[in-house]
Protein backbone atom coordinates (compact mmCIF):
# COMPACT_ATOMS: atom_id res chain seq x y z
CA UNK A 1 0.00 0.00 0.00
CA UNK A 2 1.36 3.43 -0.90
CA UNK A 3 2.44 5.57 2.03
CA UNK A 4 0.74 8.92 2.35
CA UNK A 5 3.88 10.46 3.84
CA UNK A 6 7.26 8.90 3.28
CA UNK A 7 10.60 10.38 4.24
CA UNK A 8 13.90 8.57 3.90
CA UNK A 9 17.18 9.59 5.48
CA UNK A 10 16.17 13.21 6.01
CA UNK A 11 18.98 15.41 7.26
CA UNK A 12 18.94 19.13 7.68
CA UNK A 13 20.82 21.80 9.59
CA UNK A 14 20.30 25.54 9.64
CA UNK A 15 24.08 25.67 9.90
CA UNK A 16 26.32 22.83 8.67
CA UNK A 17 27.85 22.39 12.14
CA UNK A 18 24.57 21.88 13.98
CA UNK A 19 22.18 19.44 12.32
CA UNK A 20 18.60 20.01 13.45
CA UNK A 21 17.21 16.86 11.83
CA UNK A 22 19.38 13.75 11.65
CA UNK A 23 18.51 10.79 9.46
CA UNK A 24 14.75 10.82 9.85
CA UNK A 25 12.81 7.93 8.31
CA UNK A 26 9.08 8.39 8.43
CA UNK A 27 6.22 6.39 6.99
CA UNK A 28 2.58 7.26 7.48
CA UNK A 29 0.05 4.95 5.91
CA UNK A 30 -3.48 5.80 4.75
CA UNK A 31 -5.97 6.37 7.55
CA UNK A 32 -3.36 6.62 10.29
CA UNK A 33 -3.37 9.26 12.98
CA UNK A 34 0.31 9.84 13.55
CA UNK A 35 1.29 11.57 16.76
CA UNK A 36 4.61 13.32 16.24
CA UNK A 37 6.01 13.94 19.68
CA UNK A 38 9.05 15.63 21.03
CA UNK A 39 10.12 18.34 23.44
CA UNK A 40 10.43 21.94 22.28
CA UNK A 41 13.35 22.32 19.90
CA UNK A 42 13.49 18.59 19.08
CA UNK A 43 13.07 19.22 15.35
CA UNK A 44 9.32 18.62 14.88
CA UNK A 45 8.54 21.86 13.04
CA UNK A 46 11.72 21.61 10.97
CA UNK A 47 10.73 18.06 9.95
CA UNK A 48 7.25 19.26 9.00
CA UNK A 49 8.75 22.08 6.94
CA UNK A 50 10.99 19.53 5.20
CA UNK A 51 7.93 17.39 4.44
CA UNK A 52 6.35 20.38 2.71
CA UNK A 53 9.48 21.31 0.81
CA UNK A 54 9.66 24.63 2.67
CA UNK A 55 13.23 23.72 3.56
CA UNK A 56 15.62 21.89 1.27
CA UNK A 57 17.07 18.82 3.03
CA UNK A 58 20.83 18.38 3.10
CA UNK A 59 20.16 14.74 2.39
CA UNK A 60 17.20 12.39 1.98
CA UNK A 61 13.93 12.33 0.09
CA UNK A 62 10.29 13.14 0.79
CA UNK A 63 7.29 11.66 -0.96
CA UNK A 64 3.68 12.58 -0.41
CA UNK A 65 1.00 10.27 -1.80
CA UNK A 66 3.83 8.26 -3.39
CA UNK A 67 5.07 11.23 -5.37
CA UNK A 68 8.24 13.27 -4.81
CA UNK A 69 7.46 16.58 -3.14
CA UNK A 70 9.34 18.40 -5.88
CA UNK A 71 6.91 17.22 -8.58
CA UNK A 72 3.47 18.64 -9.28
CA UNK A 73 3.33 20.50 -5.97
CA UNK A 74 0.12 22.22 -6.96
CA UNK A 75 -1.78 18.94 -7.20
CA UNK A 76 -0.13 17.54 -4.06
CA UNK A 77 -0.94 20.62 -1.98
CA UNK A 78 -4.57 20.57 -3.13
CA UNK A 79 -4.90 17.29 -1.19
CA UNK A 80 -3.32 18.60 2.00
CA UNK A 81 -4.53 20.84 4.79
CA UNK A 82 -1.86 22.29 7.01
CA UNK A 83 -1.15 24.41 10.01
CA UNK A 84 2.57 25.00 10.48
CA UNK A 85 3.66 26.58 13.77
CA UNK A 86 1.14 29.28 14.70
CA UNK A 87 -1.97 29.75 12.56
CA UNK A 88 -1.27 32.16 9.69
CA UNK A 89 -4.03 34.71 10.02
CA UNK A 90 -4.46 38.23 8.68
CA UNK A 91 -5.63 39.95 11.84
CA UNK A 92 -7.07 43.03 10.07
CA UNK A 93 -9.47 40.77 8.17
CA UNK A 94 -12.51 38.89 9.43
CA UNK A 95 -12.63 35.13 9.90
CA UNK A 96 -14.74 34.88 6.75
CA UNK A 97 -12.26 36.96 4.73
CA UNK A 98 -9.34 34.84 5.91
CA UNK A 99 -11.15 31.74 4.72
CA UNK A 100 -12.26 33.46 1.50
CA UNK A 101 -8.62 34.08 0.54
CA UNK A 102 -7.89 30.37 0.83
CA UNK A 103 -11.15 29.34 -0.80
CA UNK A 104 -10.44 31.42 -3.90
CA UNK A 105 -6.93 30.07 -4.31
CA UNK A 106 -8.16 26.51 -3.81
CA UNK A 107 -11.16 27.13 -6.10
CA UNK A 108 -13.68 25.67 -3.65
CA UNK A 109 -17.39 26.37 -3.39
CA UNK A 110 -18.45 29.24 -1.14
CA UNK A 111 -20.52 26.89 1.00
CA UNK A 112 -17.29 25.29 2.33
CA UNK A 113 -16.60 28.42 4.37
CA UNK A 114 -19.88 28.06 6.28
CA UNK A 115 -19.23 24.35 6.77
CA UNK A 116 -15.77 24.70 8.28
CA UNK A 117 -16.79 27.66 10.42
CA UNK A 118 -19.54 25.48 11.82
CA UNK A 119 -17.11 22.59 12.32
CA UNK A 120 -14.81 24.71 14.48
CA UNK A 121 -17.73 26.48 16.13
CA UNK A 122 -16.92 29.98 14.85
CA UNK A 123 -20.04 30.67 12.74
CA UNK A 124 -21.22 33.35 15.15
CA UNK A 125 -18.02 35.37 14.76
CA UNK A 126 -17.53 34.95 11.01
CA UNK A 127 -17.66 38.71 10.45
CA UNK A 128 -15.52 39.69 13.42
CA UNK A 129 -11.95 40.84 12.77
CA UNK A 130 -9.40 38.23 13.81
CA UNK A 131 -7.56 40.76 15.99
CA UNK A 132 -10.58 40.61 18.34
CA UNK A 133 -10.21 36.82 18.71
CA UNK A 134 -8.82 35.01 21.73
CA UNK A 135 -5.83 32.69 21.29
CA UNK A 136 -8.11 29.65 21.27
CA UNK A 137 -10.39 31.18 18.62
CA UNK A 138 -7.39 31.95 16.43
CA UNK A 139 -6.25 28.37 16.82
CA UNK A 140 -9.68 27.12 15.77
CA UNK A 141 -9.69 29.45 12.76
CA UNK A 142 -6.27 28.08 11.83
CA UNK A 143 -7.81 24.62 11.95
CA UNK A 144 -10.70 25.80 9.79
CA UNK A 145 -8.17 26.96 7.18
CA UNK A 146 -6.53 23.53 7.25
CA UNK A 147 -9.90 21.77 6.97
CA UNK A 148 -11.20 23.98 4.15
CA UNK A 149 -10.16 21.74 1.24
CA UNK A 150 -11.55 18.59 2.96
CA UNK A 151 -8.00 17.27 2.81
CA UNK A 152 -6.89 13.66 2.45
CA UNK A 153 -3.88 14.51 4.59
CA UNK A 154 -3.97 16.89 7.50
CA UNK A 155 -0.66 18.10 8.93
CA UNK A 156 -1.02 20.08 12.13
CA UNK A 157 1.80 21.50 14.17
CA UNK A 158 0.73 21.73 17.82
CA UNK A 159 -2.93 22.38 16.97
CA UNK A 160 -4.18 22.49 20.54
CA UNK A 161 -1.92 25.33 21.68
CA UNK A 162 -4.01 27.89 23.51
CA UNK A 163 -7.14 25.75 23.66
CA UNK A 164 -8.94 25.16 26.93
CA UNK A 165 -9.61 21.53 28.03
CA UNK A 166 -13.07 21.60 26.49
CA UNK A 167 -11.60 22.89 23.22
CA UNK A 168 -8.93 20.19 23.25
CA UNK A 169 -11.58 17.49 23.67
CA UNK A 170 -13.65 19.02 20.84
CA UNK A 171 -10.65 19.09 18.51
CA UNK A 172 -9.72 15.52 19.41
CA UNK A 173 -13.26 14.36 18.65
CA UNK A 174 -13.17 16.29 15.38
CA UNK A 175 -9.95 14.56 14.30
CA UNK A 176 -11.36 11.16 15.24
CA UNK A 177 -14.53 11.91 13.27
CA UNK A 178 -12.57 13.06 10.21
CA UNK A 179 -10.39 9.99 10.40
CA UNK A 180 -13.32 7.62 10.88
CA UNK A 181 -15.83 9.14 8.47
CA UNK A 182 -13.59 10.56 5.74
CA UNK A 183 -10.51 8.37 6.09
CA UNK A 184 -8.37 11.48 6.58
CA UNK A 185 -4.76 10.70 7.40
CA UNK A 186 -3.57 12.98 10.16
CA UNK A 187 -0.11 13.97 11.33
CA UNK A 188 -0.35 15.92 14.54
CA UNK A 189 2.69 17.20 16.37
CA UNK A 190 2.82 17.97 20.05
CA UNK A 191 5.23 18.20 22.93
CA UNK A 192 2.67 16.76 25.35
CA UNK A 193 2.08 13.01 25.19
CA UNK A 194 -1.28 13.20 26.94
CA UNK A 195 -2.62 15.29 24.04
CA UNK A 196 -2.04 12.61 21.45
CA UNK A 197 -2.16 9.32 23.35
CA UNK A 198 -5.96 9.28 23.26
CA UNK A 199 -5.97 10.09 19.56
CA UNK A 200 -3.02 8.59 17.73
CA UNK A 201 -2.87 5.15 16.15
CA UNK A 202 0.87 5.56 15.58
CA UNK A 203 3.50 7.48 17.46
CA UNK A 204 6.88 8.89 16.58
CA UNK A 205 8.99 10.40 19.34
CA UNK A 206 11.79 12.68 18.23
CA UNK A 207 14.59 14.02 20.38
CA UNK A 208 17.54 16.12 19.27
CA UNK A 209 16.61 15.62 15.64
CA UNK A 210 16.25 11.86 15.59
CA UNK A 211 13.57 9.31 16.37
CA UNK A 212 13.85 7.60 19.74
CA UNK A 213 10.65 5.66 19.19
CA UNK A 214 8.47 4.95 16.21
CA UNK A 215 5.64 2.47 16.10
CA UNK A 216 2.03 1.81 16.89
CA UNK A 217 0.35 3.21 19.96
CA UNK A 218 0.05 -0.39 21.16
CA UNK A 219 3.82 -0.84 20.88
CA UNK A 220 4.32 2.26 23.01
CA UNK A 221 1.77 0.96 25.52
CA UNK A 222 3.70 -2.32 25.69
CA UNK A 223 6.84 -0.42 26.68
CA UNK A 224 5.05 0.41 29.90
CA UNK A 225 5.61 -3.16 31.05
CA UNK A 226 9.34 -3.28 30.29
CA UNK A 227 10.36 -1.97 33.69
CA UNK A 228 7.18 -2.92 35.49
CA UNK A 229 6.72 -5.06 38.57
CA UNK A 230 3.95 -6.93 40.26
CA UNK A 231 3.56 -7.16 44.01
CA UNK A 232 2.08 -10.27 45.54
CA UNK A 233 1.02 -10.93 49.12
CA UNK A 234 -0.31 -14.33 50.12
CA UNK A 235 -0.85 -16.32 53.30
CA UNK A 236 2.40 -18.19 52.50
CA UNK A 237 4.88 -16.15 50.51
CA UNK A 238 7.59 -18.84 50.73
CA UNK A 239 5.30 -21.38 49.07
CA UNK A 240 4.22 -18.82 46.53
CA UNK A 241 7.86 -17.99 45.71
CA UNK A 242 8.65 -21.68 45.24
CA UNK A 243 5.63 -22.04 42.97
CA UNK A 244 6.61 -19.06 40.85
CA UNK A 245 10.32 -19.82 40.69
CA UNK A 246 11.41 -20.85 37.22
CA UNK A 247 8.26 -19.51 35.59
CA UNK A 248 8.48 -15.88 36.57
CA UNK A 249 11.35 -13.67 37.61
CA UNK A 250 11.01 -13.23 41.35
CA UNK A 251 12.95 -10.11 42.20
CA UNK A 252 12.51 -10.00 45.95
CA UNK A 253 10.73 -11.32 49.01
CA UNK A 254 10.66 -8.78 51.78
CA UNK A 255 8.21 -6.87 53.89
CA UNK A 256 5.70 -9.65 53.54
CA UNK A 257 5.51 -9.14 49.78
CA UNK A 258 6.92 -10.85 46.73
CA UNK A 259 8.09 -8.65 43.88
CA UNK A 260 8.09 -10.06 40.35
CA UNK A 261 9.01 -8.66 36.93
CA UNK A 262 5.80 -7.90 35.00
CA UNK A 263 5.96 -8.75 31.30
CA UNK A 264 2.39 -8.05 30.29
CA UNK A 265 -0.89 -7.25 31.95
CA UNK A 266 -2.24 -10.81 31.44
CA UNK A 267 0.50 -12.03 33.74
CA UNK A 268 -1.36 -10.77 36.79
CA UNK A 269 -4.36 -12.93 35.95
CA UNK A 270 -2.19 -16.01 35.37
CA UNK A 271 -0.41 -15.60 38.72
CA UNK A 272 -3.69 -15.10 40.54
CA UNK A 273 -5.10 -18.26 38.96
CA UNK A 274 -1.94 -20.21 39.86
CA UNK A 275 -2.11 -19.13 43.51
CA UNK A 276 -5.76 -20.05 43.81
CA UNK A 277 -5.23 -23.46 42.16
CA UNK A 278 -2.38 -24.12 44.64
CA UNK A 279 -4.74 -23.32 47.53
CA UNK A 280 -2.96 -20.11 48.55
CA UNK A 281 -4.93 -17.08 49.70
CA UNK A 282 -4.10 -13.96 47.74
CA UNK A 283 -4.28 -10.83 49.92
CA UNK A 284 -2.78 -8.41 47.46
CA UNK A 285 -1.86 -8.44 43.78
CA UNK A 286 -0.80 -5.06 42.37
CA UNK A 287 0.85 -4.27 39.04
CA UNK A 288 3.12 -1.24 38.91
CA UNK A 289 3.59 -0.15 35.30
CA UNK A 290 5.26 3.08 34.21
CA UNK A 291 2.84 5.60 32.84
CA UNK A 292 3.36 6.76 29.25
CA UNK A 293 4.38 10.22 30.37
CA UNK A 294 7.25 8.77 32.38
CA UNK A 295 8.34 6.63 29.43
CA UNK A 296 8.17 9.66 27.15
CA UNK A 297 10.22 11.76 29.54
CA UNK A 298 12.81 8.97 29.85
CA UNK A 299 13.04 8.79 26.06
CA UNK A 300 13.63 12.49 25.71
CA UNK A 301 15.85 12.51 28.81
CA UNK A 302 14.04 15.29 30.59
CA UNK B 1 -4.38 32.52 -16.09
CA UNK B 2 -7.25 31.78 -13.73
CA UNK B 3 -4.75 30.91 -11.02
CA UNK B 4 -3.17 34.34 -11.42
CA UNK B 5 -6.53 36.12 -11.41
CA UNK B 6 -7.67 34.28 -8.29
CA UNK B 7 -4.39 34.90 -6.49
CA UNK B 8 -4.40 38.56 -7.52
CA UNK B 9 -7.94 38.97 -6.16
CA UNK B 10 -6.93 37.42 -2.85
CA UNK B 11 -4.03 39.87 -2.65
CA UNK B 12 -6.53 42.70 -3.08
CA UNK B 13 -8.69 41.24 -0.29
CA UNK B 14 -5.62 41.32 1.98
CA UNK B 15 -5.36 45.07 1.46
CA UNK B 16 -8.83 45.74 2.86
CA UNK B 17 -8.79 48.08 5.86
CA UNK B 18 -4.99 48.35 5.73
CA UNK B 19 -2.94 51.52 6.03
CA UNK B 20 -1.61 50.78 2.51
CA UNK B 21 -5.15 51.09 1.16
CA UNK B 22 -5.89 54.38 2.92
CA UNK B 23 -2.43 55.73 2.13
CA UNK B 24 -3.21 55.29 -1.57
CA UNK B 25 -6.43 57.29 -1.34
CA UNK B 26 -5.41 59.92 1.19
CA UNK B 27 -1.89 60.24 -0.26
CA UNK B 28 -3.32 60.94 -3.71
CA UNK B 29 -5.61 63.61 -2.26
CA UNK B 30 -3.01 65.50 -0.18
CA UNK B 31 -1.39 67.53 -2.98
CA UNK B 32 -4.68 68.53 -4.69
CA UNK B 33 -6.06 69.52 -1.28
CA UNK B 34 -3.00 71.66 -0.53
CA UNK B 35 -3.39 73.29 -3.93
CA UNK B 36 -7.04 74.16 -3.23
CA UNK B 37 -6.04 75.81 0.06
CA UNK B 38 -3.10 77.67 -1.53
CA UNK B 39 -5.16 78.90 -4.49
CA UNK B 40 -8.09 80.03 -2.33
CA UNK B 41 -5.96 81.93 0.19
CA UNK B 42 -3.72 83.56 -2.42
CA UNK B 43 -6.09 83.56 -5.36
CA UNK B 44 -4.98 86.97 -6.65
CA UNK B 45 -1.53 85.49 -7.34
CA UNK B 46 -3.01 82.83 -9.59
CA UNK B 47 -5.32 84.88 -11.80
CA UNK B 48 -4.06 83.91 -15.27
CA UNK B 49 -3.05 86.38 -17.96
CA UNK B 50 -5.54 86.79 -20.76
CA UNK B 51 -5.73 83.69 -22.94
CA UNK B 52 -3.59 81.59 -20.59
CA UNK B 53 -4.87 78.17 -19.53
CA UNK B 54 -4.83 78.05 -15.68
CA UNK B 55 -4.88 74.24 -15.75
CA UNK B 56 -1.24 74.16 -16.99
CA UNK B 57 0.05 75.91 -13.89
CA UNK B 58 -2.18 73.90 -11.58
CA UNK B 59 -0.98 70.61 -13.03
CA UNK B 60 2.68 71.73 -13.07
CA UNK B 61 2.43 72.56 -9.37
CA UNK B 62 0.66 69.26 -8.72
CA UNK B 63 3.28 67.34 -10.71
CA UNK B 64 6.10 68.99 -8.76
CA UNK B 65 4.45 67.83 -5.55
CA UNK B 66 3.83 64.29 -6.71
CA UNK B 67 7.34 63.60 -8.01
CA UNK B 68 8.62 64.08 -4.46
CA UNK B 69 5.72 62.38 -2.73
CA UNK B 70 5.39 59.37 -5.05
CA UNK B 71 8.75 57.71 -4.24
CA UNK B 72 7.96 58.10 -0.54
CA UNK B 73 4.54 56.56 -1.12
CA UNK B 74 6.05 53.63 -3.04
CA UNK B 75 8.70 52.92 -0.39
CA UNK B 76 6.05 52.96 2.34
CA UNK B 77 3.53 50.97 0.29
CA UNK B 78 6.01 48.18 -0.46
CA UNK B 79 7.00 47.95 3.18
CA UNK B 80 3.35 47.75 4.23
CA UNK B 81 2.40 45.16 1.60
CA UNK B 82 5.26 42.86 2.60
CA UNK B 83 4.54 43.46 6.27
CA UNK B 84 1.05 41.98 5.82
CA UNK B 85 2.60 38.54 5.15
CA UNK B 86 5.42 38.81 7.68
CA UNK B 87 3.13 40.03 10.45
CA UNK B 88 0.67 37.19 9.86
CA UNK B 89 3.54 34.66 9.65
CA UNK B 90 1.78 33.76 6.41
CA UNK B 91 4.56 33.00 3.93
CA UNK B 92 4.74 29.36 5.02
CA UNK B 93 1.02 29.01 4.65
CA UNK B 94 0.92 30.77 1.25
CA UNK B 95 3.69 28.49 -0.04
CA UNK B 96 1.80 25.30 0.80
CA UNK B 97 -1.30 26.40 -1.08
CA UNK B 98 -1.95 24.72 -4.43
CA UNK B 99 -0.53 27.56 -6.49
CA UNK B 100 2.85 27.87 -8.15
CA UNK B 101 5.56 30.18 -6.83
CA UNK B 102 5.58 32.03 -10.14
CA UNK B 103 1.90 32.89 -9.66
CA UNK B 104 2.54 34.03 -6.08
CA UNK B 105 5.37 36.28 -7.25
CA UNK B 106 3.42 37.67 -10.21
CA UNK B 107 0.26 38.19 -8.14
CA UNK B 108 2.11 40.18 -5.50
CA UNK B 109 3.92 42.26 -8.13
CA UNK B 110 0.64 42.97 -9.94
CA UNK B 111 -0.95 44.22 -6.74
CA UNK B 112 1.92 46.66 -6.23
CA UNK B 113 1.44 47.98 -9.77
CA UNK B 114 -2.30 48.20 -9.23
CA UNK B 115 -1.80 50.32 -6.13
CA UNK B 116 0.75 52.62 -7.80
CA UNK B 117 -1.48 52.98 -10.85
CA UNK B 118 -4.48 53.65 -8.60
CA UNK B 119 -2.48 56.26 -6.70
CA UNK B 120 -1.53 58.07 -9.92
CA UNK B 121 -5.05 57.85 -11.37
CA UNK B 122 -6.60 59.15 -8.16
CA UNK B 123 -4.03 61.93 -7.97
CA UNK B 124 -4.93 63.12 -11.48
CA UNK B 125 -8.64 62.78 -10.76
CA UNK B 126 -8.32 64.71 -7.47
CA UNK B 127 -6.23 67.42 -9.19
CA UNK B 128 -8.94 67.76 -11.83
CA UNK B 129 -11.61 67.94 -9.13
CA UNK B 130 -9.48 70.55 -7.31
CA UNK B 131 -9.44 72.69 -10.48
CA UNK B 132 -13.20 72.32 -10.85
CA UNK B 133 -13.75 73.31 -7.21
CA UNK B 134 -11.48 76.33 -7.67
CA UNK B 135 -13.42 77.22 -10.83
CA UNK B 136 -16.63 77.26 -8.81
CA UNK B 137 -15.21 79.04 -5.74
CA UNK B 138 -13.10 81.59 -7.65
CA UNK B 139 -14.47 82.09 -11.18
CA UNK B 140 -11.71 84.72 -11.73
CA UNK B 141 -9.19 81.87 -11.97
CA UNK B 142 -10.86 80.85 -15.30
CA UNK B 143 -10.83 77.10 -14.59
CA UNK B 144 -14.41 77.00 -15.84
CA UNK B 145 -13.63 78.30 -19.31
CA UNK B 146 -10.58 76.14 -20.10
CA UNK B 147 -9.90 72.42 -20.16
CA UNK B 148 -6.81 70.60 -18.86
CA UNK B 149 -4.23 69.57 -21.45
CA UNK B 150 -5.02 65.90 -21.35
CA UNK B 151 -2.08 64.88 -23.53
CA UNK B 152 0.39 66.57 -21.16
CA UNK B 153 -1.27 64.86 -18.18
CA UNK B 154 -1.12 61.48 -19.91
CA UNK B 155 2.49 62.03 -21.02
CA UNK B 156 3.55 63.01 -17.50
CA UNK B 157 1.71 60.03 -15.98
CA UNK B 158 3.47 57.57 -18.29
CA UNK B 159 6.87 59.16 -17.64
CA UNK B 160 6.52 59.34 -13.88
CA UNK B 161 5.32 55.73 -13.72
CA UNK B 162 8.27 54.67 -15.87
CA UNK B 163 10.62 56.71 -13.67
CA UNK B 164 9.45 54.93 -10.50
CA UNK B 165 9.76 51.42 -12.01
CA UNK B 166 13.33 51.24 -10.70
CA UNK B 167 12.30 52.05 -7.11
CA UNK B 168 9.38 49.62 -7.30
CA UNK B 169 11.61 46.74 -8.39
CA UNK B 170 14.37 47.58 -5.87
CA UNK B 171 11.90 47.66 -2.98
CA UNK B 172 10.15 44.53 -4.22
CA UNK B 173 13.51 42.78 -4.07
CA UNK B 174 14.21 44.34 -0.65
CA UNK B 175 10.82 43.09 0.58
CA UNK B 176 12.02 39.50 0.18
CA UNK B 177 15.60 40.23 1.14
CA UNK B 178 15.26 42.43 4.23
CA UNK B 179 12.06 40.92 5.77
CA UNK B 180 12.08 43.98 7.98
CA UNK B 181 9.98 46.96 7.02
CA UNK B 182 12.23 49.39 8.89
CA UNK B 183 15.39 48.34 7.02
CA UNK B 184 13.70 48.77 3.64
CA UNK B 185 12.27 52.12 4.73
CA UNK B 186 15.68 53.27 5.92
CA UNK B 187 17.31 52.37 2.61
CA UNK B 188 14.54 54.11 0.70
CA UNK B 189 14.70 57.29 2.74
CA UNK B 190 18.49 57.43 2.47
CA UNK B 191 18.16 56.97 -1.30
CA UNK B 192 15.64 59.78 -1.53
CA UNK B 193 17.80 62.11 0.57
CA UNK B 194 20.75 61.45 -1.73
CA UNK B 195 18.53 62.00 -4.77
CA UNK B 196 17.47 65.41 -3.47
CA UNK B 197 21.10 66.28 -2.81
CA UNK B 198 22.01 65.34 -6.39
CA UNK B 199 19.48 67.95 -7.43
CA UNK B 200 18.98 67.54 -11.13
CA UNK B 201 19.70 65.65 -14.25
CA UNK B 202 22.92 64.45 -15.73
CA UNK B 203 26.04 62.98 -14.21
CA UNK B 204 25.67 60.24 -11.63
CA UNK B 205 22.00 61.09 -11.05
CA UNK B 206 21.14 59.36 -14.33
CA UNK B 207 22.21 56.09 -12.74
CA UNK B 208 20.71 56.72 -9.31
CA UNK B 209 17.21 55.16 -9.26
CA UNK B 210 15.80 57.31 -6.46
CA UNK B 211 16.51 60.47 -8.49
CA UNK B 212 14.43 59.63 -11.57
CA UNK B 213 11.05 60.96 -10.54
CA UNK B 214 12.69 64.16 -9.22
CA UNK B 215 14.17 64.66 -12.69
CA UNK B 216 10.65 65.40 -13.86
CA UNK B 217 10.62 68.63 -11.82
CA UNK B 218 8.87 71.53 -13.61
CA UNK B 219 7.73 69.03 -16.20
CA UNK B 220 7.44 70.37 -19.71
CA UNK B 221 6.62 67.82 -22.39
CA UNK B 222 8.74 69.31 -25.21
CA UNK B 223 12.35 70.24 -24.40
CA UNK B 224 15.35 68.19 -23.41
CA UNK B 225 13.82 65.13 -24.95
CA UNK B 226 16.98 63.06 -25.29
CA UNK B 227 18.02 63.49 -21.66
CA UNK B 228 14.60 62.56 -20.31
CA UNK B 229 14.52 59.48 -22.54
CA UNK B 230 17.87 58.29 -21.18
CA UNK B 231 16.99 58.11 -17.47
CA UNK B 232 13.68 56.46 -18.29
CA UNK B 233 15.53 53.78 -20.24
CA UNK B 234 17.92 53.28 -17.31
CA UNK B 235 14.91 53.01 -14.99
CA UNK B 236 13.49 50.25 -17.17
CA UNK B 237 16.84 48.47 -17.19
CA UNK B 238 16.95 48.63 -13.37
CA UNK B 239 13.40 47.32 -13.31
CA UNK B 240 14.31 44.27 -15.38
CA UNK B 241 17.44 43.52 -13.37
CA UNK B 242 15.83 43.90 -9.93
CA UNK B 243 12.69 42.01 -10.95
CA UNK B 244 14.83 39.01 -11.88
CA UNK B 245 16.82 39.40 -8.65
CA UNK B 246 13.56 39.66 -6.67
CA UNK B 247 12.27 36.45 -8.24
CA UNK B 248 15.42 34.50 -7.35
CA UNK B 249 15.45 36.04 -3.89
CA UNK B 250 11.82 34.99 -3.43
CA UNK B 251 12.60 31.40 -4.44
CA UNK B 252 15.63 31.35 -2.17
CA UNK B 253 14.15 33.13 0.82
CA UNK B 254 11.73 30.40 1.76
CA UNK B 255 13.88 27.44 0.82
CA UNK B 256 17.25 27.26 2.46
Amino acid sequence: MTSIVSAKGLRFGYTPQTPTVKNIDLNIGPGQIYGFLGPNGAGKTTTIQLLFGLLRPDDGTVELFGQPITQDRKHLFSRIGAMIEAPSLYEHLTAFENLEINRRIRKLSKSRIGEVLQTVDLSAVADVKVREFSLGMKQRLGLALALLPAPELLILDEPTNGLDPHGIIQIRELFQRLNRDCGTTILVSSHILAEVEKLATHIGIINEGQFVFQGTMQALQNLRFENSTIELETNDNQAAAALLDGRYQVMGNSGGRLTLRLADKEQAARICRMMCEAGLDVYRLAAHADDLEKIFLQMVKR
Amino acid sequence: MRDLTDFYLTELIKLRRTFAFWLTIIGAAIIPLMLIITYIYNWQMFVPAAGMNPWSELFTRAFNGVILFMPLYIILLMGLIFNIEYKANAWKHVLVLPVSREIIFAGKYLVVFTMVFAFMSLFILFTFVAGEILGICKPELNFGIHLPEFFTVLDFSIKVETAVLAIISIHFWLGFKARNMISALGIGLAGLALAVLMNGKGGYADFFPYAYSIMLLNYNPSPDHANSERFLLVSMAYFLIFSVLAFFQFRRSFKR
